[in-house]
């Protein structure tokens, strides 16, 4: 009936499940080892508006269309005037925009990005832009000119454009360290840089995590609280002895004799770790169900022992965060209310006789 | 709405937290406490939406939420507490890694590191017992008993235990038995500074004489090892998560709300 209500109540939608992902960040304020998760919303694809019963429908004149085009390092900017820029969201529907951001990605297509938390530009499940025919833009070299042939140009019955609403894209994970804790534990670690302790629960599939409060399990060999097996660069590590010290590098010396050394592994391809409680990642499967494999990379930074790393969660900007996604939630409730009083006035002053 | 619930375990979470270390500085003045820690890890996570949300290489977008937060251990702390002078005959610390065996009334055996021991005398004989009057076991899972014309009993570094007869002889009392764990951190705390022994600490290992990496102290008790400023700072990080958790239910609840008020 009134398309603005539907467009006003995907702001409450997606800002409740803001809330949620900023609730779990808070509760997990003292986790070991925790990562904080962000959001990421984006505007629904904008739609062409048509007049309907246009008798005449013709090709809007191509006359003159200027594009700004600027690039900065690895983003590229660019506005037309008239025509649009057309770009295919994941789901197969495309979005017309007077304006593009976009970087080039591996395959040397045309991409929106984001940026993840070391600043890096990511292109993963993200919108392609496309030409007049539908295809996907891959360009190097002149790309103002290879931009200018893509411009479509709608028919003269279109006479705008429209989105509708905000959605909740995706969680992004901050993998920034959080601060060391000093507890003296003989099997309590922590990694100084980026990287990733491995452990392995019982179906043999590998985990990741941060969490590096280690136990020895009922068979002498070192595991996480739950049981899971920490993975040494020679397999499980045993420990039978009473004075372990486990240096810098991961290597666990027991009584003096090297037994094993943990294997910490870096990750490249990150975007693919998925949270799955217990402060363990795991590597995402794909839409055939296999896992999707880590690009492992050495790990360059330090094993601590005796310390943990606590949660890299900032409460600050988590409560800024909180107070700023409730009040675009009492804005979103205005406009719907406003809209529902304007319906009322349709229905009942309009209407009366 | 998730995040109602979701910051309750939060505020669970810290309410444990507090409880531990509320028992940790109750326990600053408790001969040979180990302070414990509460460990948290995060609750599983769902996915928002299922399979629409791949890519066009196939691969998945990550939009889980997490459920909050759950208590995942209190881990002790087993580093030494500071010793203490007490004088007394029968007062044993533990300087480096050890544990006491004493035997309950049923027949059970504990692990202490509270060295406090007392004679248990009946008729001209006394048995070493510690302050509940558990018999404390020497290596061989014997009580350690002193006859009543003993005098100046003394315990060597080793754990042997002499003293010197009417005749001014020395005497032979046997060695006070000293165990460790692969895991102490496994041990399970069982209440007046006890622990006994669970599947993840394994079983109690003998520390013979010649491969004793510290030393038994006569004269002297472990004090806790409760550092008093550390527990006040996680008081405070405890409090303050408490309280942000719970600005974190006060706003879904505030949401709520103004979705109640869509409808005039």
């Amino acid at each position: 009936m009134n398309r603005g209500l539907y467009i006003s109540a995907t702001s409450l939608v997606a800002n409740q499940k803001r809330l949620d992902v900023l609730a779990n960040n808070l509760a997990n304020v003292n986790t070991t080892g925790y990562k904080k998760d962000i959001s990421l919303m984006e505007t629904f694809p904008e739609k062409l508006l048509s007049r309907i019963n246009d008798k005449r429908p013709k090709i809007r004149g191509i006359g003159e269309n200027e594009i700004d085009y600027e690039q900065d390092g690895d983003v590229h900017r660019a506005r037309t005037q008239k025509g649009y820029f057309v770009v295919r969201t994941p789901y197969g529907e495309k979005s017309y925009v007077k304006e593009i951001q976009f970087t080039i990605d591996d395959d040397g297509y045309l991409k929106t990005y984001y940026r993840d938390d070391r600043g890096e530009y990511k292109t993963d499940y993200e919108n392609y832009i496309i030409d007049r025919t539908g295809n996907r833009v891959q360009g190097t070299g002149n790309l103002e000119a290879l931009l200018e042939q893509i411009v479509y140009f709608p028919p003269s019955h279109v006479i705008g454009t429209m989105n509708a609403g905000v959605n909740f894209k995706r969680i992004v994970t901050d993998y920034s360290p959080g601060e060391l804790i000093e507890t003296g534990g003989t099997f309590d670690l922590a990694l100084l840089g980026d990287g990733f302790f491995q452990v392995q629960g019982e179906d043999g599939t590998t985990y990741y995590t941060r969490d590096g409060s280690f136990i020895v399990n009922e068979d002498g060999y070192l595991s996480t609280l739950k049981g899971e097996i920490v993975i040494g660069t020679n397999g499980p590590i045993e420990i039978d002895g009473e004075d372990v010290e486990i240096d810098g590098n991961g290597v666990v010396r027991v009584d003096g004799d090297e037994v094993g050394t943990i294997n910490v592994v870096n990750i490249g391809n990150k975007e693919f770790l998925r949270k799955i409680g217990d402060n363990l990642y795991r590597m995402a499967l794909d839409r055939n169900g296999e896992e999707i494999p880590a690009e492992e990379e050495p790990f360059e930074g330090q094993v601590l022992q005796g310390f943990l790393e606590g949660s890299n969660v900032n409460a600050i900007s988590e409560m800024v965060e909180m107070i700023t996604l409730l009040r675009d939630f009492e804005a979103s409730q205005r406009a719907v209310r406003a809209q529902d009083e304007m319906l009322e006035k349709v229905s009942n002053e309009i209407g009366r006789v | 709405m998730r995040a109602l619930w979701t910051a309750a375990t939060g505020m669970r979470a810290q309410q444990l937290n507090i409880d531990v270390i509320a028992n940790n500085l109750s326990n600053v003045n408790t001969t040979s406490y180990k302070t414990s820690r509460a460990e948290f890890k995060d609750l599983f996570y769902t996915n928002l939406k299922r399979n629409n949300i791949v890519d066009e290489e196939g691969r998945p977008v990550n939009l889980e939420v997490g459920h909050g937060v759950m208590p995942a251990a209190t881990k002790k702390d087993f580093r030494n507490g500071s010793f203490i002078e007490t004088n007394g005959t029968l007062d044993l610390a533990i300087d480096g890694e050890g544990f006491f065996m004493v035997q309950l009334p049923n027949g059970d055996t504990r692990f202490t590191r509270d060295g406090s021991f007392k004679l248990s005398v009946e008729g001209d004989e006394g048995t070493l017992v510690n302050s509940e009057g558990y018999i404390v076991l020497s290596e061989d899972g014997d009580e350690i008993t002193i006859d009543s014309g003993l005098m100046d009993i003394s315990v060597d570094e080793l754990g042997y235990i002499t003293a010197v007869d009417e005749y001014g002889e020395t005497v032979d009392l046997g060695r006070i038995g000293l165990f460790k764990f692969v895991n102490p951190e496994g041990l399970q705390s069982e209440g007046l500074n006890l622990y006994s022994v669970t599947p993840s600490s394994g079983e109690e290992i003998p520390i013979e004489p010649d491969e004793m990496q510290g030393r038994i102290v006569q004269g002297y008790l472990e004090a806790s090892n409760v550092q008093v400023v550390d527990e006040m700072v996680k008081m405070i990080t405890a409090q303050r998560a408490y309280e942000i958790n719970s600005k974190a239910i006060q706003t879904s609840d505030e949401m709520l709300q103004l979705i109640n008020n869509l409808k005039r």
